[in-house]
This record gives C-alpha cells, sequence and structure tokens, in this order.
C-alpha cells in the first residue's frame, strides 16, 4: 500500500473511531418518555376483563360513597372530598405521554379537558393514571404527576361541577377562579374548566403550587 | 390487536422467516437513536422529539420485520419520521435554539486518545455534509450499522453505500485539519 492510500485509511479509520467511540449524551426525560411510550405500547386487558376490572371498581366505589354517605358526610352522589382522595390512590395505567405538536398538553383528554404538560416549565412529570366511578353517574378521571419525591393528582370529574366546602378560600388568577383547602395531610385547589370540576390535590409544600399549576395557561393552550 | 391474536400472528410470520419486533428491548437503542437524531438534526430539542415521535410510531401497533435487526429497523423509521418531520417544518415557522444544551461524552472502551471536543466536532462537522452523505455516516458510524443493513435502511445498493461513505468520512477529516489548522 501505498503511502497516500495508508494515509487516507488512516483518516477513515480516525473518523469511524471518533464517531463510534463518543457522542451527546442522551437527555435522561427521553428515556422517561420512551420508557412512558413502551408501557402505553402494551397489550390492554380483553374487552371481557376490562368490563369485569370495571364492574368491581364501580362496586368499590359505590361502596365507598355508601360508607361516605353513612358515615355523615354530603349525601347524594360523589363529593369534592371524594374526588380529592383519588389523588392518594396508586396509578393503573402508564403516563400519558407529551404531544408534541402542542407542547403544553399531554395527549390526554378527558371531558373535553387536556391535562397539560408541567416538565419544561415547573419539572413536573407524569406517572401515570387512573379512571374510577364515583357513583351517581359520575366518572372521574386522574393524571398523576411527580416532582422529587412530591406526588399529586389532577382530577377531572364528569357532569355538572361539585359544589366545594363553604370554607374553602377562594382565589381568582388570569380569570380562573379557583377554591383551595385543606383535607387531612392534603392540600386540595379546585375549579372548573370545560363545565366540569377539575381537582388538584396532593402533598406539597405549599398550596400556592397548586394554585401556580392550575391556573397556568400554557401560553393559552388550556382555556380558563 | 389483542395478546392471543398477536400471538398467532407472530407465529404465522415465524413460519415465512419473519419475527415480531420486541417492544420490550427497544428503549435499549435509545442512546444510539439519539446520536443519530442528533447528527441528522444538529438540535439537541429536535432530535429529542424525533426520537420520541420514532418510537411513537414504532410502538403504536406490533411490528412484524423480516431481515432487519431492531436497530437498523428503528433506524429506518427514524430517517422516514425526520423526512416527514422536515416536510411538516418546511410548512411552518422554524423553532430556533438559541442554547444548545449538550453533553458530549466519550465511551468506556473507546480510543483513549479520542476527546470529547473532537467528537463534538466530527458531529458540527457531519452537519454541513449533503443529505446522502449525512445519512450514510449516521446509519454506518453513528448508528454501528453493517454495511448491509444500511443499504437497506436507506434502499441503495451497498456499494453506493461503501462510496458515499468514504466521502463522508473525507469531508469530515478534512472539515476537522481545517479547524485544528
Amino acid at each position: 500500500m501505498s503511502l497516500e492510500a495508508q494515509l487516507r485509511s488512516d483518516r477513515q479509520q480516525r473518523i469511524q473511531g471518533l464517531l463510534a467511540g463518543g457522542g451527546p449524551a442522551t437527555p435522561p426525560r427521553l428515556h422517561a418518555r420512551i420508557a412512558a411510550l413502551q408501557r402505553e405500547s402494551r397489550p390492554r386487558p380483553s374487552p371481557a376483563r376490562r368490563i369485569a376490572v370495571v364492574a368491581a371498581a364501580a362496586l368499590a366505589a359505590f361502596a365507598a360513597v355508601l360508607v361516605l354517605t353513612i358515615g355523615g358526610s354530603t349525601p347524594g352522589g360523589p363529593t369534592l372530598a371524594s374526588a380529592a382522595q383519588l389523588s392518594a390512590r396508586q396509578p393503573t395505567g402508564p403516563s400519558p405521554v407529551h404531544d408534541l405538536r402542542r407542547p403544553s398538553l399531554l395527549r390526554e383528554r378527558f371531558e373535553g379537558v387536556t391535562y397539560p404538560y408541567w416538565y419544561e416549565q415547573f419539572n413536573w412529570f407524569t406517572a401515570g393514571e387512573r379512571t374510577d366511578d364515583l357513583g351517581g353517574g359520575r366518572t372521574a378521571h386522574t393524571v398523576f404527576y411527580r416532582h422529587t419525591h412530591h406526588r399529586i393528582g389532577y382530577t377531572v370529574v364528569s357532569g355538572k361541577p361539585l359544589i366545594p366546602p363553604r370554607s374553602a378560600e377562594r382565589r381568582v388568577v388570569d380569570g380562573l377562579e379557583m377554591r383551595g383547602y385543606r383535607d387531612g395531610d392534603r392540600d386540595v385547589v379546585t375549579f372548573v374548566r370545560n363545565g366540569h370540576t377539575c381537582v388538584l390535590a396532593g402533598m406539597v409544600h405549599s398550596r400556592g403550587t397548586l394554585y401556580k399549576l392550575a391556573a397556568w395557561t400554557g401560553g393559552g393552550a388550556l382555556r380558563p | 390487536m389483542g395478546g392471543a391474536s398477536r400471538q398467532v400472528e407472530a407465529r404465522r410470520f415465524a413460519r415465512r422467516g419473519g419475527r415480531l419486533l420486541e417492544a420490550e428491548r427497544l428503549p435499549d437503542h435509545g442512546d444510539r437513536l439519539f446520536r443519530a437524531a442528533y447528527a441528522l438534526c444538529g438540535s439537541r430539542h429536535d432530535a429529542e422529539d424525533l426520537v420520541q415521535e420514532t418510537y411513537a410510531r414504532v410502538l403504536r401497533r406490533p411490528r412484524f420485520i423480516r431481515r432487519d435487526g431492531d436497530l437498523a429497523y428503528l433506524l429506518r423509521a427514524l430517517r422516514n419520521t425526520w423526512i416527514a418531520m422536515r416536510r411538516s417544518e418546511d410548512a411552518r415557522a422554524r423553532t430556533v435554539e438559541l442554547r444548545e444544551e449538550v453533553d458530549w461524552i466519550v465511551d468506556h472502551g473507546a480510543d483513549p486518545g479520542i476527546t470529547a471536543l473532537e467528537v463534538s466536532a466530527a458531529y458540527a462537522a457531519i452537519r454541513e455534509l449533503s443529505d446522502p452523505l449525512r445519512e450514510t455516516i449516521v446509519a454506518v458510524d453513528v448508528a454501528g450499522l453493517s454495511y448491509r443493513e444500511a443499504a437497506r435502511a436507506l434502499r441503495v445498493r451497498e456499494g453506493t453505500i461503501m462510496s458515499r461513505l468514504y466521502r463522508a468520512r473525507e469531508r469530515v477529516a478534512e472539515q476537522l485539519e481545517g479547524a485544528a489548522a
């Protein structure tokens, strides 16, 4: 091999070695997004099994409402408290994924309410979802979000808005009226979006965090 | 598709020499795919979106593959997604990333003479290549596909891959030498 050919061969190998031996580090959040997509792609249970699961959940929710009613809570259907308590339960479904075409939203919608994507702005990432039958023909869909060791639930309840407790404080930000109160060890902030009750609940340092998240409009993508 | 019908379909495909793409193992290729996406797009943000969209498309339904390895299949999907995203971007205003926050790393086991600075310069040089040369060097040197796999992924002959790869490496080397001079 001539000297020139040898030099060319060395150059080729050098470039190959450079590109094979390093590169940009993958952002950790991309791994999280891929894992969420993978979880979402897992085969869902058969229709018969899904019906059985929903029926069991409905029965459990009915029993819970019955217990609450007998125990002296507001009678006549689901309460805001029962919706807020869903944030303490475990997710049963995969995390919704980010909607790339509408960067402030998730690809998750319930009763016309689209769930926000809070990672870019607030570092809250999605941590699963669940759907519950609250009785009285009401269904609640919750998306969970995590930030460090805090977890909150964003629950949307079907049907007409639920009545907040009289003692709840009122706060209005950018035209969005919110009510906040304490329920045991959890803070709760509720508001109405698209005619449905939305509940943000969880253990956070300050209720102000929940107000801030609730009032975020994502540059106008989330209607008040 | 339910689990049972998916198994039946997979068995039928296996009899014809194919197999079901294993979704469980796909995340293992995330790092390689991100590097390939970054080399194609030249932007961290676009590369993240491209990889995410590729996985979303591939995982949307079961995929049966005949000859490709998983990575080769993913790279082909990545390239198709990149082309589709570029078409849609042409129709709307582009976001320009002002601050690139990418950490450059040198892998364990790589040539000890390689520095992260050189790697980043090589990626910058790839950005200056024409699309055919860039896609080829990304498929072979960045993603690590064989010539045959790269030829299938890019739908060209193996000979074309070899000649394009040679020219692409030469151009990258010239850019690096020019920058060092």
